[in-house]
């Protein structure tokens, strides 16, 4: 009997995970389509863009020149031990531009505005805006998904660009004025062993993980049910669904930019 | 609409300050060649042992470019089949025309590049698309096919040697000579000691003191009157 | 017109319409009356075409709005509706005009004048003045059903329909919605259909009642009819008691 009920319930679960992917998978594929097919409100697209891009490069700046000092510190740490100070240089620009870069851009902007996203478009669900869209004969899709897609593709690689830019400052500031190494053989150390393979890498993960918080955001938004109470269990969701999803397909990207390339 | 604009300019800035950071970090990314003031030239080889495209040349041993293409090709006069490097190398760096242009490895098991050895100053600079004839790599299979030749040449001597070695009237004649040897140091420790003892001519010659004060008294004598050796045949003539 | 043919909706385990027929002519004004939760809004929603029905029709002018499946083809369709939502439903992120403008600025090239021109218009038909850049939030209730009943009748509909338009407002207040909605009738000749619960303004308002209860449509008639009725279900309603076939039906939950 517990094991039928078990299994019924293992059943429901997969089912529930089947719709979750379907519905994001339809409305990734109608945000493109809407997207593609235009027309496009530009003032939309802008608003968003000033909201997802130019409003978190405060918090986004704070968190990667931070990462940049504690990344030279540690590995300062260890590498003093075999006097190869030189190579925090190298160390710091490395990991800010393949991993922490993007990924810690995305974590933030996953918090910050994929929050934002779901609350407000599960409140234009609760009370009926987005039927009232409908009636008005704009699709919500077209209206909400799409100007937030577009910003988020656009903005989430340029706030990385920021960001890889602003961690190497911070690991100058503590390699330079704490651990006393050279200014230029630092900015030299920064810059060899880097390949624009990294760069870009780094920037197309992000443009990935753009679309994952929005497309996550979007989604949860447009089925929240029940309220206030709805809306604030949609935004936690969303939010740790989009973590989730950018830490595992950060993963399969450095699997695949390793194997593959 | 003032606030519309308001929010375009500030994305404008936001945009406009990425793109320039990253044009920056592209530029200090040091394997951005493509942009850099530059030149090709052409270098033909017979055989590249498995060079590849974007592989490093040096240029007296300083990185200088890189490999830009690979053609397989047909030379139109001997009609031997010919491989075709398009090495790209930085302005700056000098091509006198009579450098040699090989393909070296860096370590044992390394990476393949192109070395440019520098020729002489006074000649002429390699230009833009100019062509020049590449000293071929000895072929890893060339270098096998010799040892091998001298490993074979090596065992026939060590075959040779075995057959002699192991042949028994060689062995018997080894141990006759052996015999032999003791013989003739046996006789010659008696021949030794019988000259000790003073016995025999050899053993007058060292031992005997009257044929020393002889000598001694003969070089005296020649020392005191050095004329005794020229005068005698001269008075004999007389 | 439009014609409501053998229409089914179940919400899981919870059915809401069980073969549902009925007619609205036009130009008419029809009030649904019913309990809440009884599913009201879900009908007026199945109309507008924003939720699909199980089985069954809807036929507006003929063109069943359920089987169609390209989105501009809906739209066509929703351009000859205006619908005023129970909570108002303005976009709060648009100021009033934007609001009561918004068909006219995504599906027009209208300028920005001609726009302003015509939401006062709209807003002048609702009893409203001045109020263009203020924010959703900064209205009252009232002035809030106002707005969205000027953004309903922004694009000249064919078809106008009120979800629970009294609800949540004060009674003089309601009263003046109420005569709103007649006197846009008699204004713009449009159909009208209302949802409430609300029996003054479903006597004031309505050319015909019909009584959704469990999943169908139990009675049809004038307002003269449904006062006199002999069904001891829209009795019950109608009167308010209660104790009566409903409750009784429901068991205790009262």
């Amino acid at each position: 009997m517990s094991f039928a009920l078990w299994f019924a319930r293992l059943g429901e679960k997969f089912l529930n995970l089947a719709i979750y992917v379907g519905g994001v998978s339809i409305l990734l594929v109608q945000t493109i389509r809407f997207a593609i097919m235009g027309p496009l409100d530009r003032f939309q697209v802008f608003d968003q863009m000033k909201k997802i891009g130019v409003n978190s490069l405060p918090i986004v700046t704070l968190i990667s020149l931070f990462t940049g000092v504690v990344l030279a510190l540690q590995s300062a740490y260890q590498m003093q031990k075999i006097s190869a100070q030189l190579y925090i240089a190298s160390l710091v620009s490395l990991s800010m531009m393949r991993e922490l870069g993007p990924v810690l851009t995305a974590l933030i902007v996953a918090g910050r505005v994929g929050a934002a996203i779901t609350a407000e478009l599960g409140t234009m669900k609760v009370t009926e805006q987005i039927d009232a869209l409908e009636t008005l004969a704009t699709h919500p899709v077209r209206y909400l998904s799409v100007p937030r897609f577009l910003a988020l593709m656009t903005m989430l690689p340029i706030l990385t660009v920021y960001a890889d830019l602003i961690g190497i400052i911070g690991g100058y500031m503590v390699g330079v004025y704490k651990l006393g190494i050279g200014s230029g053989i630092y900015i030299k150390m920064t810059f060899e062993p880097l390949m624009l393979k990294d760069l870009f890498t780094g920037l197309s993960k992000s443009i990935v993980f753009g679309v994952i918080i929005c497309i996550v955001a979007c989604y949860e938004g447009f089925r929240t049910q029940g309220g206030a109470e709805g809306v604030g269990r949609a935004t936690t969701f969303s939010v740790v669904t989009s973590f989730i999803l950018i830490i595992a397909s950060d993963c399969l990207f450095t699997a695949l930019f390793y194997f593959a390339f | 609409m003032i606030q519309r604009e308001n929010i375009e300019v500030k994305v404008g800035i936001f945009v406009f300050i990425g793109m320039l950071i990253l044009f920056i970090i592209v530029f200090s990314i040091g394997d951005f060649y493509l942009w850099n003031p530059g030149y090709s030239i052409r270098t033909s080889f017979r055989f590249i042992n498995g060079i590849e495209e974007s592989a490093p040349v040096r240029f007296a041993g300083v990185n200088a470019g890189e490999v830009k293409d690979i053609q397989i090709v047909t030379d139109p006069v001997t009609g031997q089949t010919l491989v075709e490097l398009l090495l790209w190398v930085r302005q700056n760096v000098m091509v006198p025309e009579n450098s040699v242009i090989t393909i070296n490895t860096l370590g044992l098991l390394g990476e393949k590049y192109v070395e440019i050895i520098p020729g002489t100053p006074d000649a002429k600079l390699l230009k833009e698309g100019a062509k020049i004839r590449g000293k071929d790599p000895l072929a890893t299979e060339a270098i096998a096919e010799r040892a091998y030749a001298v490993a074979t040449k090596l065992d026939q001597a060590i075959t040779h040697v075995n057959e002699v070695v192991q042949d028994p009237e060689f062995k018997s004649s080894l141990k006759q000579v052996v015999v032999n040897t003791a013989d003739a140091t046996n006789s010659a420790r008696a021949i030794l000691s019988q000259i000790q003892s003073g016995q025999g001519t050899f053993g007058k010659l060292v031992y005997e003191e009257s044929l020393h004060k002889n000598l001694e008294d003969l070089t005296g004598d020649l020392k005191a009157n050095p004329w005794k050796l020229l005068q005698k045949p001269k008075g004999k003539k007389k | 017109m439009i014609e409501i043919i053998n229409l089914c909706k179940s919400f899981g385990p919870r059915r809401v319409f069980h073969n549902l027929n009925l007619t609205i002519a036009t130009g008419e004004t029809l009030v649904i009356i019913g309990r809440s939760g009884a599913g009201k809004s879900v009908l007026l929603k199945h109309i507008v075409g924003l939720i699909r029905p199980d089985s069954g029709q809807i036929l507006i002018d003929g063109v069943d709005i359920c089987s169609i499946r390209s989105i501009t083809e809906v739209d066509k369709i929703r351009m000859k509706f205006g619908m005023l939502f129970q909570g108002a439903a303005l976009f709060d992120s648009l100021s009033v005009w934007e609001n009561v403008g918004f068909a006219l600025i995504q599906h027009t090239s209208m300028s920005e004048e001609e726009i302003r021109h015509r939401v006062r218009e709209c807003l002048t038909l609702v009893g409203l003045k001045g109020i263009e850049e203020m924010k959703p939030a900064e209205l009252s209730g009232g002035m809030r059903k106002r707005v969205g009943l000027a953004r309903a009748i922004c694009m000249n509909p064919e078809t106008l329909f009120y979800d629970e338009p009294t609800t949540g407002i004060d009674p003089i207040m309601a009263d003046a919605i109420t005569d709103l909605i007649i006197d846009l009738h008699d204004k713009l000749r449009v159909t009208s259909i209302v949802v409430t619960h609300d029996m003054i303004s479903a006597y004031k308002v309505a050319s015909r009642i019909a009584m959704l209860y469990a999943g169908k449509i139990i009675e049809v008639g004038t307002p003269e009819q449904i006062r006199n009725t002999q069904n001891p279900i829209v009795k019950q309603f109608i009167t308010g008691a209660a104790v009566g076939p409903i409750t009784e039906a429901e068991g205790l939950a009262i």
